[in-house]
């Protein structure tokens, strides 16, 4: 990446891998979603810094997408959710936030190590880049597993979409413009249905804790 | 163009919900979308492959084979469903307003999935396959219950993390490609790509099938990925489960063949995908015995049978010779027919007595002799008897496993196989038989036997193949097997 500085970009990457680690650490969903949102501000200022840098107007454009689709649309569509619900806490059940913090350091080693084979990149700067992005896929993952509400598992969700959006920036510079706001639009379609849905659940189980949703089996 | 029509019948159906509106639309919008599609298909199979827009949208054998299926089954199930939504409404189970939402999500997801047909490039094709999933989300919670809820928010989140794999699968191949075609849009065309295929970055390539085969492979339900589909089978209105399993899972099932072909070509070999895909086909397969065997929810038993049938496609297309692919196929189209026209009439059936529960349902034969006389036909259309179409097809896949020296795995295939068609037997003649309750309204008129027709064409396609439908088959296998 010519224009951004190795310096700038580790900067950036601690921010992502920090934001990270706090939604796993996070006990109140409220604060998870606040470090979600500085996280998908982070990524969308790294693309538009890598737009204007290039001068490539596509890149900023959807910078620009970004930082108003996902990083202010979504946050306000979930606060609503929680208010209505008065969903605080996020739900830990198999493990506790300090646990989770430990297993997160984990997966973040494991990031690392898978990432190594397609180190083929050219700056260093991409290689922490990619395994932050595969870190925080796993983070994902994890929040999903360990966490038992609906909204939690959302941002679960969004986790590994931003994780994956980051992957692709750094091993392609950018998708398609047609595809990346594909993906955009998918998820923010997504996500109103995913509030529509909330409202069903919360009228049919006054809670969001998926636990209780265990009829359907065999 | 039906892409269009599609989207334009969704807006109109949020005009109103009168039954004479939503019947006259529909029959419009259905008229429409057979004529051009099937143009577009005649076009295609004449022609070898048919363009629009240059190129824009593109289709080739194996694109209107998948095409036919979405156009004959949405025609079929959007036929039946109008019956089937105003009964419903009718019973005081939907609020009238509520249909012109029904309809719209339908034609919504009709769109999309002709969106991911239509298009040669894989990025927007994961972009359609993302809408699908959208698109059937609130139809499958359609009821608003709470198990409708469960099974909706299941599907959504289940649907949702296996789709990002798959994106990220495509970002890895975009990584692969863009090297050779440049970054733009064309990297990932499924055109342009078999021509630089055996030049890109193994490991890349590697990974993104990897990433795609589990994504994809959660749309089309492969075990251990398949948890979502019986509950959203289950608890969404009986045509949104014909529409599911019987189109649904063959564009997810479209989508990794499309991987397929184009891996086929890279320094990976032909075998690297093909073994993979074999793999998930035994799981599935062996997997379901049981689960079928045990079912007491019919529309469960279906769904099951649904992730079972995804398995003999896998295991035949992973197969990869010109026999086992041809079979595959024909399958994919007859199974399509038959679970479409099951789901239907099982659909009326449940309608008529109120629950899902097999054990609750006896006698159908004195009391609905026309509709018992379909669900024979489906049930050994479904299990794959001779004379019906997909005993030929499940033959020649499963003739293509002892040639291609695998005589245990073919025994294993078999095996499966009859024990389903033992299960099936069980559950459906005691359903069809024994004392009915008296709760049952009988009689019903012989107009019921319409719904027959899909069972039908699959039972003429035993006896004979037309020469036209078999050139077209040979064209699809061509694609897959060669590329493009």
């Amino acid at each position: 990446m010519s224009g951004i500085s190795e310096n700038w970009l580790n900067l950036v990457l601690l921010v992502l891998l920090a934001s990270g680690l706090s939604i796993v650490y996070s006990s109140r969903v409220e604060k998870a979603l606040n470090w979600w949102t500085v996280q998908t501000v982070a990524v969308s200022l790294l693309i538009l810094a890598q737009g204007i840098y290039q001068n490539e107007l596509e890149v900023i454009f959807v910078g620009i997408l970004l930082l108003i689709g996902k990083a202010g649309v979504i946050p306000i569509l979930l606060r609503r959710v929680l208010k209505e619900s008065k969903t605080e806490w996020v739900g830990e059940i198999y493990l506790k936030r300090a646990s989770s913090l430990v297993v997160a350091g984990g997966l973040t080693i494991i990031a690392y190590d898978v990432t190594k084979p397609l180190m083929a990149l050219p700056q260093s700067g991409f290689r922490n880049g990619l395994a932050v992005a595969i870190a925080l896929i796993f983070f994902g993952l994890l929040l999903m597993m360990i966490r038992k509400v609906a909204i939690v598992q959302v941002l679960g969700i969004l986790l590994i979409d931003n994780g994956i959006f980051l992957a692709g920036f750094f091993l392609t510079q950018g998708m398609p413009l047609l595809v990346e706001m594909g993906s955009m639009f998918d998820i923010l379609v997504g996500i109103v249905i995913i509030v529509i849905l909330s409202k069903q659940m919360l009228e049919n189980y006054d809670s969001l804790n998926v636990d209780h949703m265990r009829s359907l089996k065999g | 163009m039906f892409i269009g029509v599609a989207v334009i019948a969704a807006v109109g159906m949020l005009v109103s919900a009168k039954d004479t509106y939503l019947k006259l639309l529909n029959s419009v919008a259905l008229v429409l979308l057979t004529l051009s599609g099937g143009w577009t298909i005649r076009q295609t199979f004449t022609q070898g492959s048919y363009q629009y827009g240059q190129g824009i949208l593109y289709w080739d054998a194996l694109s209107a084979l998948l095409l036919s299926v979405i156009v004959i089954i949405a025609v079929y199930v959007i036929l039946f469903s109008l019956a089937y939504m105003e009964k419903e409404v009718h019973e005081k189970k939907l609020p009238r307003t509520r249909l012109k939402w029904y309809y719209f999500w339908i034609w919504i997801f009709i769109a999309t999935m002709l969106l991911v047909v239509s298009t040669p490039n894989l990025g927007v094709m994961w972009v359609g396959i993302e809408g699908t999933t959208l698109a059937t989300t609130l139809l499958v919670g359609f009821y608003r219950n709470k198990k409708a809820v469960e099974a909706a928010w299941k599907y959504l989140i289940l649907c949702t993390v296996g789709i990002s794999f798959a994106l990220l699968g495509t970002m890895l191949l975009f990584a692969a490609a863009a090297p050779h075609l440049g970054q733009s849009l064309i990297a990932l065309d499924w055109r342009m790509l078999p021509k630089v295929a055996n030049q890109l970055d193994l490991n890349l390539v590697r990974l993104g099938v990897l990433f795609t085969l589990v994504g994809y492979g959660a749309k089309v339900g492969f075990v251990p990925m398949h948890a979502w589909l019986p509950d959203a089978h289950s608890q969404a209105p009986s045509p949104v489960s014909a529409l599911l399993s019987a189109v649904l899972l063959n564009c997810a099932l479209y989508a990794i063949l499309r991987w397929y072909s184009l891996t086929r070509l890279t320094a990976l070999g032909p075998d690297f995908m093909g073994k993979i895909l074999m793999s998930f086909g035994f799981l599935s397969l062996a997997l379901m015995v049981g689960f079928i065997l045990m079912q007491k929810d019919v529309k469960r038993l279906l769904a099951y049978s649904s992730v079972e049938h995804m398995g003999i496609l896998a295991i035949g297309f992973g197969l990869g010779t010109k026999e086992a692919v041809w079979g595959a196929s024909l399958h994919l189209l007859l199974h399509g027919l038959t679970k479409a026209n099951l789901f239907v009439i099982i659909g009326s059936l449940v309608q008529k007595t109120g629950t899902r529960q097999m054990p609750r349902m006896r006698g159908i034969f004195k009391v609905w002799p026309y509709t018992g006389i379909i669900m024979v036909l489906g049930l050994l259309g479904i299990t794959g008897t001779p004379p019906f179409g997909t005993f030929r097809s499940e033959l020649s896949i499963l003739a293509g496993l002892y040639k291609m020296d695998h005589p245990l795995l073919g025994f294993l295939a078999l095996l499966c196989l009859t024990l389903i068609f033992a299960g099936f037997l069980y559950h459906f003649l005691q359903m069809l038989f024994g004392k009915p309750r008296e709760s049952y309204q009988a009689g019903e008129s012989v107009s019921t036997l319409v719904l027959a027709a899909p069972i039908l064409v699959v039972l003429v396609l035993g006896l004979f193949i037309p020469q036209s439908l078999n050139q077209a088959l040979n064209q699809v296998v061509k694609v897959i097997l060669g590329g493009v």
